[in-house]
């Protein structure tokens, strides 16, 4: 009796023994910042001053009456959705030219891949040459080939600028969503193919009625995880142009960073992080949804 | 006869468009590694072209003149000393979560796992206010705390999954035989989790090496700063030197692809299985 007390009590110990170095770095270096992000959201603050005065959802309106902000929003929405688009189209069709088990195939995952384990500083100093109007390959690549008509200012074009970040983006993150389909593929049973085949089904027949539907779980992870990677973007934005010229390249992430570091105010700073969060738990929540309907 | 050719046509077309890709990925790498041998006035007079001579030139002025040889003991520091961190309370947390009967393991659990689908930009101003209220700026050590913090959720998220599925007779002999939970956690359950661990180091390796924002917001003393956030600042005040930010490149990307060269599967593994992390 006195015994198998003891052990538990033991068990009790030990566990909560070891829990408490993990749960007290978690607690004091990622929830409460988080959750200061939150609460300051709802006052005005610039950071330093002891004054700290609540001002309900004033910062939230301020917010969406904000062109500067507006222009994020609509900035990060074109990243998000030019990403999402080719990130999972390349994904999905290399990924069915390569997801059967051989030396070659095996090869042209590696390439694919290989930009994943890159920084994306050095991803966006690389590209910031590539870019370069002067003396960027880009432009001197097209030169070459005959196409100077082309030609353009990669970066400091407002009607482009997003658009080459992106596909800066689309670049490092194609491995990720070939290798998530190729998983996907590969879990599709092959005499699925082998009666299809026999009952003179079309290759094109069988992508569209057999593969389609059979890794739609697998669609529906890479649609979600670049959707919230598009509306997450900072790094190459930052490292590229910083959100200009003048904010047209301006998406959620740099503009939180600025309204604290340039503007000093933390209150709206902290309302963006905020419709970001809610942004990206609304599609975690779908993401679950759609998940759980298909069990 | 008809089919032979249509077959030959498809396989010129896949592969077609698996080297066109192939292309698009490697080009600008081999872009880098050549302008790393190249003079600036080469560089911009041939840009496609191979190095006349292969100088190591751009590395030296990138080591010495960019400061790169101090950084590279500061990234060594931090990514290492977080992955001793994640490695050691992530398996413990995973097993005090899985193998030990508290009442309080499941909302625990929930408490790291929501983190994984929180931005990292969300908090990143208030974590900066707080670090320097907490005398934490300009420290290798706090850059330590928060890189362990950011990837616990994902780290402990592994090895509680890992750790829930493993037989519970093997403990209940190793209890039986008068085996202590310390020794039960670090002789049993530690050994068991071969491949949660390379999962979790994979992960977090390239996370913290490659990690830019952190020392953005946390380091402003020039010797502290790590390598990808010191090569940038190095770009900013010799924008156009790109001959040696290339060789910077080079320097900061070789440690990892050799790894992942010889480790490819579990790169692959451990790199989706961390992008379902925020």
């Amino acid at each position: 009796m006195i015994g198998k007390k003891k052990i538990i009590d033991s068990r009790k110990l030990t566990g909560y023994l070891f829990l408490i170095l993990p749960v007290l770095i978690y607690s004091i270096f990622f929830i409460a910042p988080n959750v200061s992000a939150l609460y300051n959201s709802f006052f005005q603050w610039n950071g330093l001053s002891s004054e700290k005065p609540f001002v309900g959802l004033d910062n939230f309106k301020k917010l969406f009456g904000d062109r500067v902000f507006r222009m994020a929003f609509v900035n990060t929405i074109k990243y998000t959705v030019t990403l999402v688009i080719f990130q999972t189209l390349f994904g999905f069709i290399l990924a069915i030219l390569v997801y059967k088990e051989s030396r070659v195939h095996n090869v042209f995952r590696t390439i694919y891949f290989l930009p994943a384990i890159m920084a994306t500083t050095t991803v966006g100093l690389i590209w910031g040459f590539i870019y370069d109007p002067n003396f960027g390959a880009l432009n001197e690549f097209l030169r070459i080939i005959g196409l100077s008509a082309l030609r353009k200012s990669w970066l400091s074009d407002e009607k482009i600028v997003i658009y080459a970040i992106t596909a800066v983006h689309v670049w490092i993150g194609i491995g990720q969503s070939v290798v998530l389909f190729i998983a996907g593929l590969q879990n599709v049973p092959i005499e699925l193919y082998e009666s299809a085949s026999l009952d003179g089904a079309s290759a094109w027949k069988q992508l569209i009625h057999i593969t389609i539907p059979l890794i739609r779980s697998t669609t529906v992870i890479v649609l979600v995880l670049t959707t919230i990677g598009g509306f997450k973007a900072f790094d190459f934005v930052y490292v590229m142009t910083n959100g200009g010229a003048t904010h047209t390249s301006e998406v959620l992430s740099t503009l939180l960073y600025k309204e604290a570091y340039a503007y000093s105010d933390v209150g709206l700073s902290s309302a963006i992080s905020v419709v970001l969060l809610l942004v990206v738990s609304i599609i975690t929540f779908i993401q679950l949804f759609a998940m759980r309907k298909k069990d | 006869m008809v089919t032979n050719k249509k077959n030959i046509g498809a396989k010129i077309a896949k592969y077609a468009v698996l080297v066109f890709f192939a292309l698009l990925i490697l080009f600008p790498i081999y872009m880098v590694i050549s302008g790393s041998f190249k003079s600036l006035f080469e560089l911009y007079d041939n840009i496609f072209g191979l190095p006349e001579s292969f100088k190591l030139d751009n590395y030296v002025k990138a080591f010495v003149d960019g400061h790169l040889k101090e950084y590279y003991l500061n990234s060594f520091i931090v990514t290492g000393g977080s992955l001793i961190l994640l490695t050691f309370l992530g398996s413990m947390g995973g097993f005090a979560l899985t193998r030990l009967g508290l009442k309080m393991s499941k909302p625990i659990y929930y408490l790291f796992v929501i983190g994984i689908s929180i931005p990292t930009q969300v908090g990143i101003v208030q974590l900066a206010l707080q670090m320097s209220k907490m005398r934490l700026m300009n420290s290798l050590f706090g850059l330590i705390m928060v890189h362990t913090a950011y990837e616990l959720p994902f780290t402990i998220f592994i090895f509680y999954g890992f750790m829930e599925e493993i037989q519970w007779d093997l403990q209940e002999a190793a209890v039986i035989d008068g085996c202590s939970q310390i020794q039960l956690y670090w002789n049993i359950m530690f050994p068991l989790c071969r491949s949660a661990v390379a999962t979790c180091l994979i992960f977090n390796m390239v996370t913290i090496w490659n990690d830019m924002l952190f020392p953005l917001i946390l380091i402003s003393k020039e010797k502290l700063r790590t390598l990808p956030y010191g090569l940038l600042m190095f770009s900013g005040q010799h924008g156009s030197q790109y001959t040696i930010i290339f060789a910077g490149v080079i320097i900061i990307t070789l440690p990892l692809t050799i790894l992942y060269l010889f480790l490819q599967k579990q790169f692959m593994e451990g790199l989706t299985a961390g992008a379902v992390k925020g």
